[in-house]
């Protein structure tokens, strides 16, 4: 498809997009240099300067706010890995979980199957807060509050995962899995070897969607968890960094790695736009 | 092609479906019953009386008009922003993937690690202060519901942008050519072709949006704490907060109120979107 490329205009597309990008990467970048800046440049530049101005140029290279981050930083690298506990196991089962729904909502019939997805879709839009109560009535009966469990329950059965996976093998050709079944494999088979490979950008966006959520989990934290061992890291950074803070550079950006990781391993497919696959019949 | 019944397909979702009844519909349904009686340990049922003494608290009436004046400003933006975005991209850049990296990190980026970025933007003495040659501390003023809406035009917009260009890809390019031999102009190509077959997309935006604004407790918990300045209060935070006093019955009818409220205005695009499409 050819267009007529008019220069101008394409200059000043170029610009705008280029001062978005620039508008974006900003702060990573000002994460990124200010984390070499020693104790007392910090004081001077931030704590006690009466106008505080973005400084890129450390006066005093130096590591001591990676040092001090990763061998006296004991509360945040404790959160750290509460963070990542409470993370995978979520990611886990919530896509084990989706695909087997999923499976059972797109390639299925069954009496009130229509009714059964809407109502999945109906607790997906809840925001937590209607339910915050009860559930933590619940989770204080069973006995697990003040337990990641709390947290790693409520998002493994968060239907979010379900909805996208659903409509991601909708799209399987219904032709393939009766060749399968001709071909004598039984259900399960069908799941395991056919669908699933089949339905990786469902999968990949389950799974980015749903990391990115549980790294950044706030409003179940807040409430269902008490002590700060067991806090994740997401509500502790708050507690934790402060401008005259040493290390607290350091701790953004390594609270900041691994979603940029996992965008990394799933790269091509969200760049496609595939949750586009979402609820676009609902 | 019609399916004969597999009920197997009901064995599937059985492991999702327990998790979901114990923990999502059982408590929706206690809060439903709680906000219709005395307390939590007192079953005397009181009607309506819960809901009046929510609807008629101030704290209440704040959060909802935080609420409701948050939405009908970001929505719109945001929707618009990204379009733009997108129609741009699209127009010169479609293979270029850098801008698309780009667009997603804001998504990616926890907003915890900005918030000392936002500190010193925005905070005593910072440069916004500078600029404008005042000692205030935008973060905890009136202003704080512009710093809100900032980040999260700041931290959605990118995905957003992402779909709608998905979105663009897939209009079938003779629809332009047709237009152009026409003699249409760009805005009116965009007016009735990209516009119209964008509809889905829209649609699947604004539910994407709408899911994601929920979390913007989270930003606003960053800048502002659990008690932040009153132009940021919303609906979660009176809800977190009523909780944290233990009036359970007062949470359970805010949180139905605002279930109704959420479940209108789906049903209202919903409607929209099917009569749009009969029209078709």
């Amino acid at each position: 498809m050819k267009q007529k490329t008019k220069l101008p205009y394409m200059i000043i597309c170029y610009a705008m997009l280029i001062t978005v990008s620039i508008v974006i990467l900003f702060p990573l970048i000002f994460l990124f240099t200010n984390s070499f800046m020693s104790a007392s440049d910090l004081n001077v530049y931030y704590g006690i300067a009466e106008k505080k101005f973005f400084h890129w140029v450390p006066d005093n290279f130096t590591l001591d706010q990676y040092v001090h981050a990763f061998l006296y930083s004991y509360k945040f690298l404790h959160s750290f890995w509460i963070s990542i506990l409470t993370t995978v196991p979520s990611v886990i089962f919530q896509l084990i979980l989706s695909l087997m729904a999923g499976y059972g909502f797109a390639k299925h019939n069954f009496p009130f199957k229509n009714a059964l997805f809407i109502l999945y879709v109906i607790l997906m839009m809840t925001p937590f807060q209607v339910i915050q109560a009860p559930q933590y009535i619940l989770f204080n009966d069973i006995g697990l509050l003040d337990n990641i469990a709390s947290l790693v329950l409520t998002s493994v059965f968060y239907p979010l995962g379900i909805c996208i996976m659903t409509q991601s093998m909708k799209k399987i050709p219904d032709e393939i899995i009766e060749a399968s079944k001709i071909d004598g494999a039984n259900s399960v088979q069908t799941l395991i070897h056919i669908v699933v490979p089949s339905a990786k950008n469902g999968i990949v966006t389950v799974l980015f969607l749903s990391f990115i959520e549980q790294w950044t989990i706030v409003e179940q934290a807040v409430v269902f968890i008490k002590s700060t061992e067991n806090m994740p890291l997401a509500v502790m950074m708050q507690r934790l960094s402060g401008l005259s803070t040493p290390g607290s550079f350091v701790f953004a950006l390594l609270f900041i790695i691994p979603p940029i990781l996992i965008c990394f391993i799933c790269d091509e497919y969200i760049l496609d736009g595939i949750i586009k696959a979402e609820l676009l019949e609902v | 092609m019609k399916r004969k019944n597999s009920w197997i397909g009901l064995l599937y979702i059985l492991p999702s479906f327990l998790g979901i009844a114990l923990f999502y519909l059982y408590p929706f349904i206690t809060s439903l019953k709680y906000s219709f009686t005395k307390g939590v340990f007192d079953d005397t049922f009181v009607a309506f009386d819960n809901y009046i003494r929510v609807l008629n608290s101030e704290a209440f009436q704040l959060a909802i008009k935080n609420t409701v004046k948050f939405y009908v400003i970001t929505f719109p933006l945001i929707m618009i922003i990204s379009l733009f975005f997108a129609v741009l991209v699209s127009q010169y850049f479609k293979g270029n993937t850098l801008f698309k990296k780009i667009f997603v990190l804001p998504l990616v980026i926890p907003t915890a690690s900005l918030v000392l970025f936002i500190g010193i933007l925005f905070g005593d003495g910072g440069i916004l202060g500078s600029i404008l040659n005042s000692e205030t501390n935008y973060i905890d003023s009136p202003y704080a519901f512009a710093i809100l809406v900032l980040l999260f035009l700041f931290k959605y917009t990118g995905y957003n942008v992402i779909l709608y260009i998905s979105g663009i890809c897939e209009i079938d390019p003779r629809f332009y050519e047709e237009a152009r031999i026409c003699g249409a102009s760009k805005f009116q190509e965009f007016r009735y072709i990209t516009e119209p077959l964008l509809r889905p997309t829209s649609f699947l935006v604004f539910i994407f949006t709408m899911i994601n604004s929920f979390h913007i407790y989270r930003e606003a918990y960053y800048i502002g704490g659990e008690y932040p300045h009153e132009s940021i209060y919303m609906i979660q935070h009176y809800l977190r907060n009523n909780y944290s006093s233990l009036s359970y019955q007062r949470l359970s009818a805010a949180s139905v109120i605002l279930f109704l409220g959420i479940m209108a205005v789906l049903l209202a695009i919903y409607l929209i979107q099917r009569r749009r499409e009969k029209r078709k």
